[in-house]
């Protein structure tokens, strides 16, 4: 079973109870299961409008001109998102919001890149 | 716990313009699109819900006042949600869930020790690495919060928002996480957290990014809705050992000089599985050998780039050292003198 439970579960009896849970059907947004304009507009809690403008500034890319076309995969949903916190947080105009989140790309990359690449630079004092 | 105007580092008498400008200085720091600081989005919804208040005069002077004139049972994480939901007596929505728990779309990263509002959030399913953070609980009710009006009749429940990290090589092999959240609950008229557990599947050549929905795992519907969907933004644990670019992987590998020099097949461990591989003679540290299609799985699948990293013998052996010295004084080499 999978629903909730009335009272909260200690964690000794959470573990018994867990062993028999059910594996929930779990879909991967992906190009095979894409989303239309409105089921996107839900999923982020937003207005269709909004989700235009979003394609209208390049931050969301379509491949189709007509907005009933359109077909949006799971990373769209994050990147709406957090366009969403930035303009909000920042009063940021949507051209502002693209630049900050190719931005933000950038630096999440290079952030995993130093991670790696420091792994191996120890150094020691000389000279 | 601080109060809003220590949340924001501003005095009782702050003025507006004070008090924004605060709220911006903290918000560059803290916004957890941007922040590396773990526990940046917890410190943001703090902020947030201390500018909500205090930016707006009715709500500043109403909590002035609670300030000057504490009540009893009366915590002051709960203040928001008394005050938010006073005089309302029915029509229970998602938003007052969200005004409720002081929320402004980023959730706790909190773990499931913490009960009620502090703590309101996830817990790791406890079997591996996977991690479940309960990312914004309520981010959509706040961005319907200006603009839609809240109808009558059936309503279906907000979608439900978290990151879940995986390893590596679950996005190689597939896997399942149990993942345990606590939720808000409408009972009696009273908001309530209960735990909830729930086995999910992570498909097989998953990438960064990638959403996975549970249908139905949302909040639940109003007045006989639908409820709303679960969505697990996919993440990678930070693992140094490997560097992932959509679904090519880059590792590195280590050989010794003798493999470097002379070429030949040596023997990797991969999140691919074991794999022999021809390193070319005359290879140096860095040279980077590619496995096409041993990347992440899927359509395409990704590559597997191997990042060779040369390592000498260490020199205390006293056969290492001779080879060493019959090296110095046998090869003209100078590495410092271009070719």
């Amino acid at each position: 079973m999978t629903s909730s439970h009335p009272e909260p579960l200690s964690p000794e009896t959470l573990d018994l109870e867990t062993l028999n849970l059910e594996m929930l059907a779990s879909e991967l947004l992906d190009q095979h299961c894409a989303l239309s304009l409105s089921e996107l507009a839900q999923a982020i809690g937003q207005d269709e409008q909004w989700v235009i403008l979003l394609v209208q500034a390049d931050i969301l890319p379509v491949q189709a001109p007509e907005p009933a076309q359109w077909r949006f995969v799971g990373e769209h949903i994050s990147r709406a998102r957090r366009a969403y916190r930035l303009q909000r947080d920042f009063e940021a105009s949507l051209p502002a919001v693209a630049m900050m989140l190719d931005m933000l790309d950038e630096l999440h990359q290079l952030r995993q890149q130093v991670r790696y690449l420091q792994t191996s630079s120890s150094w020691i004092e000389a000279g | 716990m601080a109060n809003h105007y220590e949340t924001l580092g501003v005095a009782r008498g702050a003025s507006d313009e004070e008090i924004k400008k605060a709220f911006r200085k903290l918000t560059r720091q803290y916004h957890p699109d941007v922040s590396q600081d773990k526990d940046a989005p917890a410190k943001m919804a703090g902020i947030n819900a201390a500018y909500d208040v205090l930016r707006d005069a009715d709500k500043r002077k109403e909590y002035d006042f609670e300030l000057d004139n504490p009540q009893p049972d009366f915590s002051q994480s709960a203040g928001r949600g008394a005050s938010g939901g006073r005089g309302r007596a029915g029509g229970f929505s998602a938003e007052d869930f969200a005004q409720a728990f002081g929320q402004r779309g980023y959730g706790q990263f909190n773990d499931m020790g913490g009960t009620g509002f502090g703590g309101g959030g996830f817990s790791s399913g406890g079997f591996d690495s996977s991690q479940f953070n309960f990312e914004d609980l309520f981010g959509g009710s706040f961005g319907q919060a200006g603009g839609r009006q809240r109808r009558s009749g059936p309503q279906r429940g907000e979608d439900q928002h978290a990151i879940l990290t995986i390893d590596l090589q679950a996005a190689y092999d597939g896997a399942s996480r149990q993942i345990s959240l606590q939720v808000p609950q409408l009972v009696d008229g009273q908001v309530s957290m209960q735990r909830k557990t729930l086995n999910v599947k992570i498909p097989k050549g998953v990438k960064a990014g990638q959403t996975i929905r549970l249908a139905g795992q949302g909040l639940p519907g109003l007045e006989g809705g639908a409820a709303g969907d679960l969505l697990l933004e996919i993440q990678f644990d930070a693992d140094s050992r490997y560097q992932i670019d959509g679904r090519d992987v880059t590792m590195t590998v280590a050989i010794s000089p003798w493999e470097a020099a002379l070429g030949g097949s040596i023997t990797v461990d991969t999140p691919a599985g074991r794999v022999e591989v021809k390193v070319p003679a005359d290879s140096q540290s860095g040279r980077k050998l590619r496995l096409s299609g041993r990347g992440i799985p899927g359509e395409p699948a990704g590559n597997l780039y191997l990042s060779l990293n040369v390592v000498l013998p260490p020199a205390t052996d006293p056969a290492a050292r001779k080879l060493y010295e019959q090296m110095r004084d046998q090869l003209a080499f100078n590495p410092r003198l271009s070719s």
